[in-house]
Protein backbone atom coordinates (compact mmCIF):
# COMPACT_ATOMS: atom_id res chain seq x y z
CA UNK A 1 0.00 0.00 0.00
CA UNK A 2 2.36 2.74 -1.16
CA UNK A 3 -0.30 5.48 -0.99
CA UNK A 4 -0.71 4.93 2.71
CA UNK A 5 2.94 5.22 3.54
CA UNK A 6 3.00 8.73 2.06
CA UNK A 7 -0.35 9.83 3.51
CA UNK A 8 -0.62 9.40 7.26
CA UNK A 9 -4.28 8.32 7.24
CA UNK A 10 -4.74 6.03 10.26
CA UNK A 11 -5.99 2.51 9.64
CA UNK A 12 -7.93 2.55 12.87
CA UNK A 13 -9.25 5.68 14.46
CA UNK A 14 -10.94 5.81 17.85
CA UNK A 15 -12.83 9.09 18.38
CA UNK A 16 -14.22 10.05 21.78
CA UNK A 17 -15.43 6.55 22.66
CA UNK A 18 -17.35 6.44 25.92
CA UNK A 19 -18.82 3.49 27.75
CA UNK A 20 -20.66 3.53 31.05
CA UNK A 21 -21.74 0.55 33.12
CA UNK A 22 -24.52 1.38 35.58
CA UNK A 23 -23.12 4.84 36.30
CA UNK A 24 -19.47 3.83 36.27
CA UNK A 25 -17.61 5.34 33.36
CA UNK A 26 -15.32 2.59 32.10
CA UNK A 27 -14.16 4.45 29.01
CA UNK A 28 -14.38 8.22 29.03
CA UNK A 29 -14.00 9.85 25.64
CA UNK A 30 -10.98 7.86 24.52
CA UNK A 31 -9.38 8.94 21.24
CA UNK A 32 -6.31 7.64 19.46
CA UNK A 33 -5.12 6.51 16.04
CA UNK A 34 -3.37 3.41 14.82
CA UNK A 35 -1.11 3.97 11.82
CA UNK A 36 -1.08 1.36 9.08
CA UNK A 37 1.65 -1.28 9.43
CA UNK A 38 2.40 -0.16 12.95
CA UNK A 39 2.58 -2.15 16.15
CA UNK A 40 0.67 -0.07 18.65
CA UNK A 41 0.55 -1.00 22.31
CA UNK A 42 -2.34 -0.05 24.54
CA UNK A 43 -1.18 0.08 28.14
CA UNK A 44 -2.46 1.31 31.47
CA UNK A 45 -3.03 0.18 35.02
CA UNK A 46 -5.72 -2.37 35.83
CA UNK A 47 -9.17 -0.86 35.46
CA UNK A 48 -7.96 1.74 32.96
CA UNK A 49 -10.63 0.60 30.50
CA UNK A 50 -8.42 -1.16 27.96
CA UNK A 51 -10.49 -4.31 27.71
CA UNK A 52 -13.75 -2.40 27.57
CA UNK A 53 -12.32 -0.23 24.81
CA UNK A 54 -11.25 -3.37 22.95
CA UNK A 55 -14.76 -4.72 23.27
CA UNK A 56 -16.31 -1.50 21.97
CA UNK A 57 -13.91 -1.32 19.02
CA UNK A 58 -14.60 -4.94 18.05
CA UNK A 59 -18.37 -4.62 18.47
CA UNK A 60 -18.71 -6.97 21.44
CA UNK A 61 -19.91 -4.07 23.58
CA UNK A 62 -21.96 -1.17 22.30
CA UNK A 63 -20.37 2.17 23.14
CA UNK A 64 -22.47 5.02 24.54
CA UNK A 65 -20.76 7.72 22.50
CA UNK A 66 -17.97 8.25 20.03
CA UNK A 67 -16.93 6.72 16.73
CA UNK A 68 -14.60 4.02 15.57
CA UNK A 69 -13.31 4.30 12.00
CA UNK A 70 -11.64 1.47 10.13
CA UNK A 71 -9.71 2.90 7.18
CA UNK A 72 -12.03 5.91 7.28
CA UNK A 73 -15.24 3.85 7.38
CA UNK A 74 -17.35 4.02 10.53
CA UNK A 75 -17.75 0.62 12.22
CA UNK A 76 -19.17 1.67 15.58
CA UNK A 77 -22.42 -0.07 16.41
CA UNK A 78 -21.76 -2.89 13.93
CA UNK A 79 -21.97 -6.52 15.00
CA UNK A 80 -18.72 -8.32 15.85
CA UNK A 81 -19.01 -10.61 12.82
CA UNK A 82 -19.44 -7.68 10.45
CA UNK A 83 -16.41 -5.92 11.92
CA UNK A 84 -14.36 -9.11 11.69
CA UNK A 85 -15.30 -9.52 8.02
CA UNK A 86 -14.25 -5.95 7.32
CA UNK A 87 -10.75 -6.93 8.37
CA UNK A 88 -10.55 -6.02 12.05
CA UNK A 89 -9.97 -9.30 13.87
CA UNK A 90 -9.40 -9.80 17.57
CA UNK A 91 -8.08 -12.43 19.92
CA UNK A 92 -9.07 -12.83 23.54
CA UNK A 93 -7.20 -12.50 26.80
CA UNK A 94 -8.34 -15.98 27.79
CA UNK A 95 -7.78 -18.04 24.68
CA UNK A 96 -10.87 -19.30 23.00
CA UNK A 97 -9.74 -22.49 21.35
CA UNK A 98 -12.82 -24.40 20.26
CA UNK A 99 -11.93 -27.36 22.45
CA UNK A 100 -14.05 -30.18 21.05
CA UNK A 101 -13.16 -29.36 17.45
CA UNK A 102 -9.96 -30.40 15.75
CA UNK A 103 -7.16 -27.91 15.27
CA UNK A 104 -7.80 -28.05 11.53
CA UNK A 105 -11.54 -27.45 12.02
CA UNK A 106 -10.66 -24.41 14.15
CA UNK A 107 -8.73 -23.08 11.18
CA UNK A 108 -11.28 -24.01 8.50
CA UNK A 109 -14.04 -22.38 10.50
CA UNK A 110 -12.27 -19.03 10.24
CA UNK A 111 -11.94 -19.12 6.43
CA UNK A 112 -14.21 -16.43 5.03
CA UNK A 113 -16.76 -16.83 2.26
CA UNK A 114 -17.21 -20.61 2.23
CA UNK A 115 -20.55 -21.17 0.41
CA UNK A 116 -20.98 -24.43 2.35
CA UNK A 117 -21.67 -22.36 5.45
CA UNK A 118 -25.06 -21.44 4.01
CA UNK A 119 -27.86 -23.75 5.06
CA UNK A 120 -29.26 -23.79 1.53
CA UNK A 121 -25.98 -24.96 0.00
CA UNK A 122 -24.61 -27.13 2.79
CA UNK A 123 -25.97 -30.34 1.25
CA UNK A 124 -24.58 -29.52 -2.19
CA UNK A 125 -21.02 -30.63 -1.63
CA UNK A 126 -19.85 -29.95 -5.22
CA UNK A 127 -20.74 -26.28 -4.73
CA UNK A 128 -18.40 -25.80 -1.78
CA UNK A 129 -15.80 -28.51 -2.30
CA UNK A 130 -13.36 -26.17 -4.03
CA UNK A 131 -13.63 -23.42 -1.38
CA UNK A 132 -13.16 -26.03 1.32
CA UNK A 133 -10.08 -27.44 -0.37
CA UNK A 134 -8.52 -23.99 -0.80
CA UNK A 135 -9.21 -23.19 2.85
CA UNK A 136 -7.63 -26.47 3.87
CA UNK A 137 -4.46 -25.67 1.92
CA UNK A 138 -4.17 -22.26 3.51
CA UNK A 139 -4.90 -23.67 6.94
CA UNK A 140 -2.18 -26.29 6.62
CA UNK A 141 0.29 -23.65 5.43
CA UNK A 142 -0.47 -21.45 8.44
CA UNK A 143 -0.34 -24.36 10.86
CA UNK A 144 3.07 -25.14 9.43
CA UNK A 145 4.24 -21.56 10.02
CA UNK A 146 3.10 -21.78 13.64
CA UNK A 147 4.51 -25.25 14.20
CA UNK A 148 1.14 -26.89 14.72
CA UNK A 149 1.02 -29.16 11.64
CA UNK A 150 1.53 -32.30 13.66
CA UNK A 151 -1.53 -31.46 15.77
CA UNK A 152 -3.92 -30.70 12.89
CA UNK A 153 -6.10 -33.74 13.56
CA UNK A 154 -6.16 -33.42 17.35
CA UNK A 155 -8.88 -31.80 19.39
CA UNK A 156 -7.88 -28.21 20.12
CA UNK A 157 -8.67 -28.92 23.76
CA UNK A 158 -5.63 -31.18 23.96
CA UNK A 159 -3.21 -28.35 23.10
CA UNK A 160 -1.06 -26.73 25.76
CA UNK A 161 -1.84 -23.16 26.81
CA UNK A 162 0.93 -21.79 24.63
CA UNK A 163 -0.13 -23.84 21.61
CA UNK A 164 -3.64 -22.50 22.01
CA UNK A 165 -2.28 -18.96 21.81
CA UNK A 166 -0.48 -19.88 18.59
CA UNK A 167 -3.63 -21.52 17.23
CA UNK A 168 -5.68 -18.46 18.04
CA UNK A 169 -3.23 -16.25 16.19
CA UNK A 170 -3.04 -18.60 13.20
CA UNK A 171 -6.82 -18.87 13.15
CA UNK A 172 -7.24 -15.11 13.15
CA UNK A 173 -4.96 -14.96 10.10
CA UNK A 174 -7.33 -17.23 8.17
CA UNK A 175 -9.63 -14.18 7.89
CA UNK A 176 -6.87 -12.24 6.11
CA UNK A 177 -7.27 -9.32 8.50
CA UNK A 178 -5.98 -5.82 7.89
CA UNK A 179 -5.58 -5.16 11.58
CA UNK A 180 -5.21 -7.58 14.46
CA UNK A 181 -6.29 -6.66 17.97
CA UNK A 182 -4.48 -8.84 20.47
CA UNK A 183 -5.76 -8.76 24.05
CA UNK A 184 -2.78 -9.60 26.26
CA UNK A 185 -1.27 -12.11 23.83
CA UNK A 186 1.58 -12.92 26.21
CA UNK A 187 -0.45 -13.37 29.39
CA UNK A 188 0.35 -16.70 31.02
CA UNK A 189 2.89 -17.62 28.38
CA UNK A 190 6.45 -18.74 29.21
CA UNK A 191 9.48 -16.76 28.03
CA UNK A 192 10.42 -19.01 25.13
CA UNK A 193 6.93 -19.04 23.72
CA UNK A 194 6.54 -15.30 24.35
CA UNK A 195 9.63 -14.72 22.24
CA UNK A 196 8.29 -16.93 19.49
CA UNK A 197 4.91 -15.17 19.58
CA UNK A 198 6.63 -11.78 19.33
CA UNK A 199 8.69 -13.00 16.39
CA UNK A 200 5.50 -14.12 14.69
CA UNK A 201 3.86 -10.77 15.33
CA UNK A 202 6.84 -8.85 13.96
CA UNK A 203 6.94 -11.15 10.93
CA UNK A 204 3.24 -10.60 10.26
CA UNK A 205 3.85 -6.89 10.07
CA UNK A 206 6.97 -7.24 7.95
CA UNK A 207 5.76 -9.94 5.56
CA UNK A 208 2.01 -9.42 5.36
CA UNK A 209 1.84 -5.71 6.04
CA UNK A 210 -0.43 -6.33 9.00
CA UNK A 211 -1.25 -3.63 11.51
CA UNK A 212 -1.29 -4.69 15.14
CA UNK A 213 -2.90 -3.18 18.21
CA UNK A 214 -2.19 -5.02 21.41
CA UNK A 215 -2.92 -4.74 25.08
CA UNK A 216 0.18 -5.73 27.03
CA UNK A 217 1.40 -5.46 30.58
CA UNK A 218 5.02 -6.43 30.08
CA UNK A 219 6.77 -3.05 29.76
CA UNK A 220 9.95 -4.61 28.37
CA UNK A 221 7.94 -6.02 25.50
CA UNK A 222 6.03 -2.81 24.97
CA UNK A 223 9.18 -0.69 24.88
CA UNK A 224 11.09 -3.04 22.64
CA UNK A 225 8.48 -4.14 20.13
CA UNK A 226 5.97 -1.35 19.64
CA UNK A 227 6.21 1.77 17.47
CA UNK A 228 3.54 3.67 19.32
CA UNK A 229 2.29 3.42 22.86
CA UNK A 230 -1.14 4.60 23.93
CA UNK A 231 -1.48 5.05 27.68
CA UNK A 232 -4.89 4.83 29.30
CA UNK A 233 -5.83 5.65 32.87
CA UNK A 234 -9.27 5.87 34.43
CA UNK A 235 -11.00 5.46 31.08
CA UNK A 236 -9.13 8.28 29.36
CA UNK A 237 -6.22 8.31 26.97
CA UNK A 238 -3.47 9.97 28.97
CA UNK A 239 -0.94 10.28 26.21
CA UNK A 240 0.42 8.49 23.20
CA UNK A 241 3.69 8.54 21.32
CA UNK A 242 6.96 6.73 20.81
CA UNK A 243 7.77 4.30 23.63
CA UNK A 244 10.82 6.23 24.85
CA UNK A 245 8.88 9.52 25.08
CA UNK A 246 5.92 7.94 26.81
CA UNK A 247 8.17 6.26 29.34
CA UNK A 248 9.60 9.63 30.39
CA UNK A 249 6.20 11.32 30.61
CA UNK A 250 5.62 12.24 34.28
CA UNK A 251 1.85 11.79 33.89
CA UNK A 252 2.38 8.16 32.90
CA UNK A 253 4.62 7.50 35.87
CA UNK A 254 2.05 9.11 38.11
CA UNK A 255 -0.83 7.08 36.68
CA UNK A 256 1.04 3.88 37.42
CA UNK A 257 2.21 5.08 40.84
CA UNK A 258 -1.35 6.07 41.61
CA UNK A 259 -2.33 2.49 40.85
CA UNK A 260 0.47 1.29 43.12
CA UNK A 261 3.24 0.51 40.65
CA UNK A 262 5.71 2.12 38.30
CA UNK A 263 5.75 1.28 34.62
CA UNK A 264 9.02 -0.56 35.14
CA UNK A 265 7.53 -2.94 37.66
CA UNK A 266 4.08 -3.28 36.11
CA UNK A 267 4.48 -6.74 34.70
CA UNK B 1 -46.78 -68.99 30.14
CA UNK B 2 -43.22 -67.75 29.89
CA UNK B 3 -42.71 -65.92 33.12
CA UNK B 4 -39.78 -64.64 35.10
CA UNK B 5 -41.68 -65.12 38.32
CA UNK B 6 -39.48 -63.12 40.64
CA UNK B 7 -39.42 -60.02 38.47
CA UNK B 8 -43.07 -60.27 37.68
CA UNK B 9 -42.52 -59.71 34.01
CA UNK B 10 -44.41 -61.73 31.46
CA UNK B 11 -42.11 -61.88 28.49
CA UNK B 12 -44.37 -63.54 25.96
CA UNK B 13 -45.15 -60.07 24.53
CA UNK B 14 -41.66 -60.22 23.05
CA UNK B 15 -42.97 -62.75 20.51
CA UNK B 16 -45.87 -60.53 19.56
CA UNK B 17 -45.32 -58.75 16.24
CA UNK B 18 -47.84 -56.05 17.10
CA UNK B 19 -45.78 -55.14 20.16
CA UNK B 20 -42.77 -54.54 17.98
CA UNK B 21 -44.73 -52.62 15.36
CA UNK B 22 -46.04 -50.37 18.12
CA UNK B 23 -42.54 -49.89 19.55
CA UNK B 24 -41.29 -49.12 16.03
CA UNK B 25 -43.96 -46.54 15.30
CA UNK B 26 -43.38 -44.76 18.60
CA UNK B 27 -39.59 -45.03 18.45
CA UNK B 28 -39.44 -43.53 14.95
CA UNK B 29 -41.73 -40.71 16.08
CA UNK B 30 -39.58 -39.94 19.10
CA UNK B 31 -36.46 -40.40 16.99
CA UNK B 32 -37.41 -37.66 14.54
CA UNK B 33 -38.51 -35.51 17.49
CA UNK B 34 -35.17 -36.02 19.28
CA UNK B 35 -33.10 -35.40 16.14
CA UNK B 36 -34.11 -31.76 16.52
CA UNK B 37 -33.13 -31.69 20.19
CA UNK B 38 -29.78 -33.27 19.31
CA UNK B 39 -29.21 -30.62 16.63
CA UNK B 40 -29.98 -27.82 19.11
CA UNK B 41 -28.42 -29.18 22.27
CA UNK B 42 -25.74 -31.59 21.13
CA UNK B 43 -24.50 -29.70 18.10
CA UNK B 44 -25.40 -26.01 18.56
CA UNK B 45 -25.37 -25.86 22.35
CA UNK B 46 -28.74 -24.09 22.65
CA UNK B 47 -31.19 -25.55 25.15
CA UNK B 48 -34.52 -25.88 23.43
CA UNK B 49 -37.08 -26.97 26.04
CA UNK B 50 -40.01 -26.26 23.75
CA UNK B 51 -39.76 -29.10 21.26
CA UNK B 52 -43.17 -30.47 22.36
CA UNK B 53 -44.63 -27.02 21.65
CA UNK B 54 -43.19 -26.96 18.14
CA UNK B 55 -44.56 -30.46 17.63
CA UNK B 56 -48.00 -29.26 18.72
CA UNK B 57 -47.87 -26.21 16.45
CA UNK B 58 -46.90 -28.30 13.43
CA UNK B 59 -49.40 -31.11 13.93
CA UNK B 60 -52.29 -28.87 15.00
CA UNK B 61 -51.45 -26.59 12.08
CA UNK B 62 -51.74 -29.53 9.71
CA UNK B 63 -54.89 -30.88 11.39
CA UNK B 64 -56.69 -27.55 11.49
CA UNK B 65 -55.89 -26.81 7.86
CA UNK B 66 -57.33 -30.17 6.78
CA UNK B 67 -60.35 -30.28 9.09
CA UNK B 68 -61.37 -26.62 9.31
CA UNK B 69 -60.02 -25.11 6.11
CA UNK B 70 -60.46 -28.10 3.81
CA UNK B 71 -56.86 -27.92 2.64
CA UNK B 72 -55.52 -31.11 1.05
CA UNK B 73 -53.69 -33.37 3.51
CA UNK B 74 -50.48 -33.33 1.46
CA UNK B 75 -50.39 -29.56 1.13
CA UNK B 76 -51.17 -29.28 4.85
CA UNK B 77 -48.11 -31.39 5.63
CA UNK B 78 -45.96 -28.77 3.89
CA UNK B 79 -47.80 -25.83 5.45
CA UNK B 80 -47.58 -27.35 8.93
CA UNK B 81 -43.81 -27.39 8.67
CA UNK B 82 -43.83 -23.76 7.54
CA UNK B 83 -46.04 -22.86 10.50
CA UNK B 84 -43.61 -24.63 12.83
CA UNK B 85 -40.72 -22.67 11.30
CA UNK B 86 -42.67 -19.44 11.80
CA UNK B 87 -43.17 -20.42 15.45
CA UNK B 88 -39.45 -21.09 15.82
CA UNK B 89 -38.66 -17.64 14.43
CA UNK B 90 -41.27 -16.07 16.70
CA UNK B 91 -39.70 -17.69 19.76
CA UNK B 92 -36.10 -17.40 18.61
CA UNK B 93 -35.97 -13.82 17.34
CA UNK B 94 -36.44 -12.20 20.74
CA UNK B 95 -34.97 -14.94 22.94
CA UNK B 96 -31.91 -16.24 21.08
CA UNK B 97 -30.16 -12.92 21.68
CA UNK B 98 -30.56 -13.44 25.40
CA UNK B 99 -28.37 -15.46 27.69
CA UNK B 100 -28.67 -19.21 27.23
CA UNK B 101 -30.79 -19.79 30.33
CA UNK B 102 -33.35 -17.16 29.31
CA UNK B 103 -33.68 -18.83 25.94
CA UNK B 104 -34.33 -22.17 27.63
CA UNK B 105 -37.05 -20.67 29.83
CA UNK B 106 -38.63 -18.88 26.87
CA UNK B 107 -38.95 -22.08 24.88
CA UNK B 108 -40.49 -23.91 27.83
CA UNK B 109 -42.97 -21.06 28.35
CA UNK B 110 -43.82 -21.11 24.64
CA UNK B 111 -44.47 -24.85 24.82
CA UNK B 112 -46.92 -24.42 27.67
CA UNK B 113 -48.64 -21.45 26.05
CA UNK B 114 -49.27 -23.54 22.94
CA UNK B 115 -50.75 -26.31 25.03
CA UNK B 116 -53.03 -23.99 26.98
CA UNK B 117 -54.20 -22.29 23.80
CA UNK B 118 -54.94 -25.69 22.26
CA UNK B 119 -56.86 -26.62 25.40
CA UNK B 120 -58.97 -23.48 25.50
CA UNK B 121 -59.53 -22.39 21.90
CA UNK B 122 -62.20 -25.07 21.41
CA UNK B 123 -63.54 -23.58 18.20
CA UNK B 124 -60.24 -24.03 16.43
CA UNK B 125 -58.60 -26.99 18.13
CA UNK B 126 -61.48 -28.99 19.56
CA UNK B 127 -60.13 -28.28 23.05
CA UNK B 128 -59.64 -31.29 25.26
CA UNK B 129 -62.16 -33.27 23.22
CA UNK B 130 -59.49 -33.34 20.57
CA UNK B 131 -59.16 -32.64 16.87
CA UNK B 132 -59.88 -35.46 14.43
CA UNK B 133 -60.89 -36.12 10.85
CA UNK B 134 -57.60 -35.34 9.13
CA UNK B 135 -56.60 -38.92 8.40
CA UNK B 136 -58.68 -39.76 5.29
CA UNK B 137 -55.85 -39.27 2.80
CA UNK B 138 -53.53 -41.27 4.99
CA UNK B 139 -56.02 -44.13 5.35
CA UNK B 140 -56.23 -44.37 1.54
CA UNK B 141 -52.43 -44.31 1.25
CA UNK B 142 -52.08 -46.88 4.00
CA UNK B 143 -54.48 -49.20 2.15
CA UNK B 144 -52.41 -48.83 -1.00
CA UNK B 145 -49.23 -49.74 0.90
CA UNK B 146 -51.06 -52.78 2.29
CA UNK B 147 -51.90 -53.82 -1.28
CA UNK B 148 -48.28 -53.52 -2.31
CA UNK B 149 -47.18 -55.52 0.72
CA UNK B 150 -49.70 -58.24 -0.05
CA UNK B 151 -48.33 -58.50 -3.58
CA UNK B 152 -44.91 -59.36 -2.15
CA UNK B 153 -46.49 -61.80 0.26
CA UNK B 154 -46.73 -59.79 3.46
CA UNK B 155 -50.06 -60.06 5.23
CA UNK B 156 -51.65 -56.70 6.12
CA UNK B 157 -51.15 -55.68 9.69
CA UNK B 158 -52.42 -52.72 11.65
CA UNK B 159 -49.91 -49.83 11.66
CA UNK B 160 -47.39 -51.69 9.50
CA UNK B 161 -47.68 -49.15 6.62
CA UNK B 162 -47.17 -46.31 9.10
CA UNK B 163 -44.13 -48.07 10.55
CA UNK B 164 -42.56 -48.41 7.10
CA UNK B 165 -43.21 -44.78 6.21
CA UNK B 166 -41.96 -43.64 9.63
CA UNK B 167 -38.80 -45.70 9.27
CA UNK B 168 -38.08 -44.20 5.85
CA UNK B 169 -38.67 -40.69 7.21
CA UNK B 170 -36.48 -41.24 10.27
CA UNK B 171 -33.59 -42.62 8.24
CA UNK B 172 -33.88 -39.86 5.62
CA UNK B 173 -34.10 -37.16 8.30
CA UNK B 174 -31.15 -38.58 10.23
CA UNK B 175 -29.08 -38.75 7.03
CA UNK B 176 -29.91 -35.17 6.03
CA UNK B 177 -29.15 -33.82 9.50
CA UNK B 178 -25.93 -35.81 9.66
CA UNK B 179 -24.77 -34.45 6.28
CA UNK B 180 -25.68 -30.93 7.37
CA UNK B 181 -23.78 -31.27 10.63
CA UNK B 182 -20.71 -32.52 8.78
CA UNK B 183 -20.81 -29.65 6.28
CA UNK B 184 -19.17 -26.25 6.81
CA UNK B 185 -22.60 -25.09 8.02
CA UNK B 186 -22.49 -27.68 10.79
CA UNK B 187 -18.96 -26.63 11.64
CA UNK B 188 -20.26 -23.16 12.49
CA UNK B 189 -22.92 -24.70 14.74
CA UNK B 190 -20.28 -26.71 16.57
CA UNK B 191 -18.18 -23.57 16.98
CA UNK B 192 -21.17 -21.81 18.54
CA UNK B 193 -21.54 -24.73 20.95
CA UNK B 194 -17.87 -24.47 21.91
CA UNK B 195 -17.65 -20.69 22.25
CA UNK B 196 -20.11 -18.32 20.66
CA UNK B 197 -17.92 -15.23 21.11
CA UNK B 198 -15.04 -16.95 19.35
CA UNK B 199 -17.33 -17.75 16.42
CA UNK B 200 -18.48 -14.14 16.28
CA UNK B 201 -14.92 -12.88 16.39
CA UNK B 202 -14.23 -15.08 13.34
CA UNK B 203 -16.93 -13.37 11.28
CA UNK B 204 -19.86 -15.74 11.89
CA UNK B 205 -23.36 -14.35 12.34
CA UNK B 206 -24.07 -16.70 15.21
CA UNK B 207 -27.57 -15.36 15.82
CA UNK B 208 -28.64 -16.34 12.30
CA UNK B 209 -27.16 -19.81 12.71
CA UNK B 210 -28.92 -20.36 16.03
CA UNK B 211 -32.21 -19.34 14.39
CA UNK B 212 -31.59 -21.79 11.56
CA UNK B 213 -30.78 -24.56 14.01
CA UNK B 214 -33.97 -23.88 15.97
CA UNK B 215 -36.08 -23.68 12.79
CA UNK B 216 -34.74 -27.00 11.57
CA UNK B 217 -35.45 -28.60 14.96
CA UNK B 218 -38.96 -27.17 14.85
CA UNK B 219 -39.50 -28.63 11.35
CA UNK B 220 -38.44 -32.03 12.63
CA UNK B 221 -40.82 -31.61 15.58
CA UNK B 222 -43.64 -30.89 13.11
CA UNK B 223 -42.86 -34.06 11.15
CA UNK B 224 -42.76 -36.07 14.39
CA UNK B 225 -46.10 -34.43 15.18
CA UNK B 226 -47.56 -35.81 11.93
CA UNK B 227 -46.35 -39.28 12.86
CA UNK B 228 -48.07 -38.98 16.22
CA UNK B 229 -51.22 -37.43 14.74
CA UNK B 230 -51.62 -40.28 12.24
CA UNK B 231 -50.79 -42.93 14.80
CA UNK B 232 -53.43 -41.85 17.32
CA UNK B 233 -55.91 -40.27 14.84
CA UNK B 234 -56.81 -37.54 17.30
CA UNK B 235 -54.87 -34.53 18.49
CA UNK B 236 -55.35 -33.55 22.08
CA UNK B 237 -53.45 -31.02 24.21
CA UNK B 238 -52.51 -33.79 26.64
CA UNK B 239 -50.25 -35.28 23.96
CA UNK B 240 -47.93 -32.29 24.12
CA UNK B 241 -46.96 -31.96 27.74
CA UNK B 242 -43.39 -30.83 28.50
CA UNK B 243 -42.52 -34.37 29.58
CA UNK B 244 -42.41 -35.19 25.89
CA UNK B 245 -39.48 -32.80 25.50
CA UNK B 246 -37.91 -34.44 28.55
CA UNK B 247 -38.14 -37.80 26.77
CA UNK B 248 -36.31 -36.21 23.88
CA UNK B 249 -33.53 -35.18 26.25
CA UNK B 250 -33.42 -38.68 27.74
CA UNK B 251 -32.95 -40.08 24.22
CA UNK B 252 -30.16 -37.60 23.49
CA UNK B 253 -28.37 -38.43 26.74
CA UNK B 254 -28.86 -42.19 26.27
CA UNK B 255 -27.53 -42.11 22.74
CA UNK B 256 -24.74 -39.65 23.45
CA UNK B 257 -24.53 -35.89 23.11
CA UNK B 258 -23.85 -34.94 19.50
CA UNK B 259 -24.36 -38.46 18.11
CA UNK B 260 -27.09 -38.95 15.51
CA UNK B 261 -26.79 -42.73 15.43
CA UNK B 262 -27.27 -42.39 19.19
CA UNK B 263 -30.62 -40.68 18.63
CA UNK B 264 -31.91 -43.57 16.52
CA UNK B 265 -30.72 -46.24 18.95
CA UNK B 266 -31.57 -44.20 22.04
CA UNK B 267 -35.17 -43.67 20.98
CA UNK B 268 -35.60 -47.36 20.20
CA UNK B 269 -34.17 -48.24 23.61
CA UNK B 270 -36.26 -45.74 25.57
CA UNK B 271 -39.50 -46.72 23.87
CA UNK B 272 -38.73 -50.41 24.30
CA UNK B 273 -38.18 -49.96 28.03
CA UNK B 274 -41.28 -47.78 28.38
CA UNK B 275 -43.48 -50.21 26.44
CA UNK B 276 -42.04 -53.42 27.87
CA UNK B 277 -42.55 -52.22 31.44
CA UNK B 278 -46.27 -52.05 30.70
CA UNK B 279 -46.16 -55.81 31.08
CA UNK B 280 -44.96 -55.67 34.67
CA UNK B 281 -47.10 -57.90 36.83
CA UNK B 282 -46.82 -57.01 40.47
CA UNK B 283 -49.26 -57.03 43.36
CA UNK B 284 -49.66 -53.27 43.00
CA UNK B 285 -52.34 -50.93 41.73
CA UNK B 286 -52.14 -49.88 38.07
CA UNK B 287 -51.27 -46.32 39.07
CA UNK B 288 -48.32 -47.55 41.09
CA UNK B 289 -47.10 -49.77 38.29
CA UNK B 290 -47.33 -46.78 35.97
CA UNK B 291 -45.11 -44.82 38.35
CA UNK B 292 -42.74 -47.74 38.66
CA UNK B 293 -42.18 -47.71 34.90
CA UNK B 294 -40.78 -44.22 35.13
CA UNK B 295 -38.66 -45.17 38.10
CA UNK B 296 -37.16 -47.93 36.00
CA UNK B 297 -36.40 -45.49 33.19
CA UNK B 298 -34.86 -43.18 35.78
CA UNK B 299 -32.72 -45.98 37.22
CA UNK B 300 -31.50 -46.99 33.75
CA UNK B 301 -30.61 -43.40 33.01
CA UNK B 302 -28.79 -42.96 36.32
CA UNK B 303 -26.82 -46.15 35.80
CA UNK B 304 -25.87 -44.89 32.36
CA UNK B 305 -24.73 -41.52 33.63
CA UNK B 306 -22.62 -43.22 36.29
CA UNK B 307 -21.06 -45.94 34.16
CA UNK B 308 -21.13 -44.42 30.69
CA UNK B 309 -21.57 -40.66 31.04
CA UNK B 310 -20.89 -40.08 27.35
CA UNK B 311 -23.95 -42.15 26.40
CA UNK B 312 -24.01 -45.18 24.11
CA UNK B 313 -22.42 -43.50 21.11
CA UNK B 314 -20.77 -40.44 22.64
CA UNK B 315 -17.05 -39.99 22.96
CA UNK B 316 -15.66 -39.97 26.47
CA UNK B 317 -12.71 -37.84 25.36
CA UNK B 318 -15.08 -35.01 24.44
CA UNK B 319 -16.51 -35.01 27.95
CA UNK B 320 -13.10 -34.76 29.59
CA UNK B 321 -12.07 -31.99 27.19
CA UNK B 322 -15.13 -29.98 28.22
CA UNK B 323 -14.35 -30.48 31.88
CA UNK B 324 -10.88 -28.98 31.49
Amino acid sequence: MPAETSSPRPLLSVRGVTKRFAGVVAVDGASFDVAPRSITALIGPNGAGKSTLFNVVTGFTRGDAGDVLLDGEPISGRSPHVIARRGLVRTFQLTKALAVMTVLDNMLLAAPGNPGERLGLALLRPVWRRAERAARERALELLDVFGLSARAGDYAGTLSGGQRKLLELARALMLEPRILLLDEPLAGVNRTLARSLLEHIEALRAERGLTILLVEHDMDVVMRHSDTVVVMAEGRVLTSGRPADVQRDPRVVEAYLGAGASPESAR
Amino acid sequence: MTELGLLGVTIEFLWNVDFWINVGVLATTYGVFALGIQLNVGTTGIFNFGQAGFMAVGSYGMGILVVKADVSFWLALVLGVLIAIAAALLVGLPSLRLRADYFAISTLAFSEIVRYVADNWDGLTGGNLGLFGYTDSWTATSARIDELLERIGVAPRFLLPLLLVNLAILLAAALVVLLLVRSPWGRVLRAIREDEDAARSLGKNTFAYKLQSLSLASSLAAVAGYMLAINISILSPANFEPVLTAYGYVIVILGGLGSYAGVVVGSALLIFVLEATRYLELPLSDARIASLRFMIVGAVLMALVVFRPQGLFGRREELTLRAR
